[in-house]
C-alpha cells in the first residue's frame, strides 16, 4: 500500500502547486490536502467525514503550514505531539516564514524538519523528490503507526 | 708725706661717701684708725710745749670717736687702744714709759676708756638705727615703685581689655569667652543685640542656653562638655533665637587658650550667622533632589519609551515579515502556474507568447529576490550581531559551495590565496557579505566573458582586508560610493540580475561587525572589492 502524505495549507494555490509538483515528481505516495489546522486535527483523529480510513488513510508524513486560520500549524503540532499515536509521526513544517522565532517554536513543539516554501516550481519538485526519498524511503518509522 | 697722701686719698673718699662704717674693708678701717691716731699724735706733739703733760688723751679720744663714727665701732676701739697707749707713753708722766705712776693716771685711762666705749656703743647704736632706717627707706621706695608699676600694668590691662572688648563689639559675630570649666565669662554686645537677653539672663545658670533651639540644646551641651573634657577645639552648628523669636542657624567655633605648659586657661569662641549659607545649602539640596528626581523620571521615561519603541519596532518587524511572506505567496503562484502552462502546453504558444510567459517567471523571481534582500537588510539594521573568532578561509569555502551552481553555470574561474587568517565576525553576516560579493563578481561581466575571480587577504596591524578582484564591467569612479546604498543599481535589469540591495547588505553587515568595505575599479578594467575586519590571533 502506498504511503500517504497529509498536506495542510490554507493557500489554495500552494495546495494546487504541491499537487502539480507531486505529479511532476512522479511521487509514489498519495497526497491528501486539508486547508486549515482544525481540519488537520479532524483528519488525524478521524472525526466527521475523516472517519472513513479507506478514503482518508492515516498519514505517514505531514507537511504543515504554520500561518493558518482557526487553528495554526503550532496548534496542530502541539495537539499531535500530545497524542500517543502521533508522537513519532514525521511532521515537516513547510511555510513562508523563515523567522527565527517561528523556527525555534516549531522545533520546540516537536517538528522534525523546517522547510521554507520556495518560489519556483522546479525547486518545489526537487523538494518533493527529496522528501520522498528521505522521509518515506531512508527514514525508519515505527511499524505500529499505520496499522490501525 | 705718707700721712698727707693717705689723708689726701683715702680719707676724703671715706668721709665724702659717709658710708664707710659698713662698706670699707677691714684693712682700710685699720689704716684709717692708724692714720687718725697718728694725726692726733702729731697734733698733740705739736701742742706739747703749751699743753705739757696735761690732757694726754684728749686728742686721741677725739680721733677714736671720729674713727668709730666713720669706720665702725671695732675700728674705733682699735684706735682708742692705740691712742691710749700712745698718749700714756708719750704724754703722760713719766714720759716715754708705760709704767703706771700713780692711781690718778690709771683712773684717767680707765675713765677715758670707759667713757669712750660708752660713746662708741652709742655711735654703734646710732649706726644700726640709721642702717635700719635706710633699709626701711629702701623698702618703702621699692614698694612705692612696685605699686606704681602695678598701677601702670593694671591701667595697661584695663586699656587692653577695653580695646579687646571694643574689638569684640565691633565684630559681626557673637564672641564669647568661658573659663576652663566652660562657664561663660564674657559675651560681646552683638550677643545682647541679637538675642535680646540681658547680662544677668545670659550669665546666670547657663541662661544663654535659653537662646538655643530646644532641639539643639542637648546636642550643644553634650558637644561642649566633650570639648571641655578633651581640651580640644570644637565646631557646632546650632539654631539661636533672635530677639524677634526667629531661629537662625549659627556656626559656633571654640578654641582652647592654654599657657606655656599646656594648661587650659579659658575658651575663646565665636558664633557666626550661617542662615543664608544654610538656606542656600538646603535650596541646593532640594534642587539636587529635584534634579535627581527629574533625572530618574527622565530615565524612567526613556526606558519606557525605548521599550515602547522596541515594541513598535518588533510589531513593525512582525508586520513587515507577514507582509513580505504574504507578498511571496502570489509570486509562488505566478511562477509555478506559468511554468506549468509553459511546460504542459508549450506547443500551443507562439514564440511571442512564450517570451511573455518567461517574462512573468523572471519578474516573479526578481521580486522574490527583492523581498528576500529587503528582509535581510531590514534585519541587519537592528538585529544583534554577536561576533566571535571565525576562520575566514573556511567561511570563504562555504560561500563558494553555496554558489556552486552559479559558478558552474557561468564557468567562472576562481583562485583563492591560502591560508587566510581568523577574523572577528558574525558567521551569518559574514556569509551574506561573501556570497553577495562573489555573486556580484560572477554576475557583472560583459556578455560572453568567462568570469575570472581572485580572492586574497592583506593583513595590516590588527586589521584583515579580504579582497575580491574580478574581470567584470567595472564601475565609474562617480558611482563607486553610490553602489553601496539601497536601490542604487547601475546596470539595467536585463542581463544583470540584481536587486540593488546586495552591496547595501555588504556595507551594513561590515559596519555592524565593526568593519568597513570599499571598491577600487575602472570601467572595463574590472573591480576590486574589499572588506576590512578585525584580526583575531
Amino acid at each position: 500500500m502506498n504511503a500517504t502524505v497529509l498536506h495542510v495549507d490554507d493557500d489554495a494555490s500552494d495546495s494546487l502547486l504541491m499537487k502539480q509538483a507531486c505529479r511532476k515528481a512522479v511521487a509514489s505516495f498519495g497526497l491528501q490536502s486539508v486547508s486549515d489546522g482544525e481540519m488537520a486535527i479532524d483528519y488525524l483523529s478521524g472525526s466527521g467525514v475523516y472517519a472513513d480510513r479507506s478514503k482518508y488513510p492515516l498519514p505517514d508524513l505531514m507537511l504543515l503550514d504554520l500561518k493558518m486560520p482557526r487553528k495554526t500549524g503550532f496548534d496542530v503540532l502541539e495537539w499531535a505531539r500530545s497524542q500517543e499515536k502521533f508522537k513519532s509521526l514525521p511532521i515537516l513544517v513547510l511555510t513562508a516564514s523563515n523567522q527565527e522565532g517561528d523556527i525555534r517554536r516549531a522545533y520546540e513543539l516537536g517538528a522534525n524538519s523546517y522547510l521554507v516554501k520556495p518560489v519556483g516550481i522546479h525547486t518545489l519538485i526537487e523538494m518533493v523528490k527529496m522528501i520522498e526519498s528521505y522521509w518515506l524511503g531512508m527514514n525508519q518509522r515505527l511499524a505500529s503507526l499505520t496499522t490501525e | 708725706m705718707r700721712l698727707s697722701k693717705f689723708g689726701g686719698n683715702v680719707l676724703p673718699r671715706f668721709m665724702g661717701q659717709g658710708k664707710f662704717f659698713h662698706s670699707p674693708s677691714r684693712l682700710e678701717c685699720v689704716g684709717f684708725a692708724v692714720g687718725s691716731i697718728l694725726s692726733a699724735f702729731v697734733l698733740r706733739y705739736a701742742l706739747s710745749p703749751w699743753l705739757g703733760d696735761r690732757r694726754p688723751f684728749a686728742f686721741f679720744a677725739l680721733a677714736a670717736m671720729i674713727v668709730a663714727w666713720h669706720g665702725g665701732v671695732m675700728a674705733g676701739v682699735f684706735a682708742l687702744c692705740l691712742g691710749l697707749l700712745l698718749g700714756h707713753y708719750f704724754f703722760a708722766l713719766p714720759a716715754q714709759s708705760f709704767n703706771p705712776t700713780d692711781g690718778v693716771d690709771m683712773t684717767a685711762i680707765v675713765t677715758y676708756g670707759s667713757a669712750m666705749l660708752v660713746g662708741m656703743a652709742v655711735i654703734g647704736h646710732l649706726h644700726r638705727t640709721r642702717q635700719r632706717v635706710e633699709v626701711m627707706q629702701k623698702d618703702a621706695e621699692r614698694l612705692q615703685r612696685e605699686m606704681t608699676e602695678r598701677r601702670r600694668a593694671e591701667e595697661a590691662l584695663r586699656q587692653s581689655e577695653a580695646r579687646y572688648h571694643e574689638l569684640a563689639d565691633a565684630m559681626p559675630q557673637m564672641v564669647w569667652t568661658a573659663g576652663a570649666e566652660g562657664q561663660i565669662e564674657y559675651v560681646n554686645k552683638k550677643w545682647f543685640e541679637y538675642t535680646g537677653l540681658t547680662a544677668e539672663q545670659t550669665y546666670a545658670n547657663h541662661g544663654w542656653l535659653t537662646a538655643v533651639h530646644p532641639d539643639d540644646r542637648e546636642m550643644v551641651q553634650d558637644r561642649l562638655c566633650k570639648a571641655v573634657t578633651a581640651g580640644e577645639p570644637f565646631q557646632i552648628e546650632e539654631r539661636i533665637c533672635n530677639h524677634g523669636g526667629e531661629y537662625r542657624w549659627h556656626l559656633c567655633r571654640g578654641l582652647p587658650v592654654k599657657d606655656g605648659l599646656g594648661k587650659l586657661l579659658r575658651w575663646f569662641a565665636t558664633s557666626t550667622d550661617i542662615e543664608e549659607n544654610k538656606r542656600t545649602e538646603q535650596d541646593l539640596e532640594r534642587a539636587q533632589e529635584q534634579l535627581a528626581h527629574h533625572a530618574h523620571d527622565l530615565e524612567r521615561r526613556v526606558v519606557e519609551r525605548t521599550a515602547k519603541l522596541a515594541e513598535s519596532v518588533r510589531a513593525l518587524e512582525g508586520v513587515l515579515y507577514h507582509v513580505a511572506h504574504d507578498l511571496r505567496a502570489p509570486l509562488r503562484a505566478m511562477e509555478g502556474f506559468t511554468q506549468i502552462l509553459l511546460e504542459g502546453h508549450s506547443t500551443a504558444f507562439s514564440e511571442v507568447e512564450k517570451d511573455s510567459a518567461w517574462r512573468i517567471v523572471s519578474a516573479a523571481n526578481r521580486m522574490d529576490q527583492l523581498i528576500k534582500d529587503l528582509l535581510v537588510y531590514g534585519h541587519l539594521m537592528h538585529m544583534e550581531v554577536p561576533c566571535r573568532k571565525i576562520n575566514l578561509e573556511a567561511q570563504m569555502d562555504r560561500a563558494l559551495v553555496e554558489l556552486e551552481d552559479e559558478i558552474k553555470f557561468r564557468r567562472a574561474e576562481i583562485q583563492v590565496e591560502r591560508p587566510a587568517p581568523h577574523v572577528w565576525a558574525n558567521p551569518v553576516v559574514l556569509d551574506q557579505i561573501l556570497t553577495n560579493l562573489l555573486s556580484n563578481a560572477i554576475k557583472f561581466v560583459s556578455p560572453n566573458t568567462i568570469p575570472r575571480i581572485q580572492i586574497g587577504v592583506e593583513e595590516d596591524g590588527g586589521k584583515v582586508r579580504l579582497w575580491i578582484r574580478d574581470n567584470g564591467i567595472g564601475i565609474d569612479e562617480t558611482y563607486q560610493e553610490q553602489i553601496f546604498r539601497v536601490f542604487e543599481r547601475l546596470e539595467p535589469g536585463e542581463g544583470y540580475l540584481g536587486t540593488g540591495i546586495g552591496l547595501a547588505i555588504v556595507r551594513k553587515g561590515a559596519e555592524r561587525m565593526g568593519g568597513s568595505v570599499g571598491v577600487e575599479s575602472k570601467p572595463g578594467k574590472g573591480s576590486r572589492f574589499w572588506v576590512q575586519l578585525s584580526a583575531m590571533p
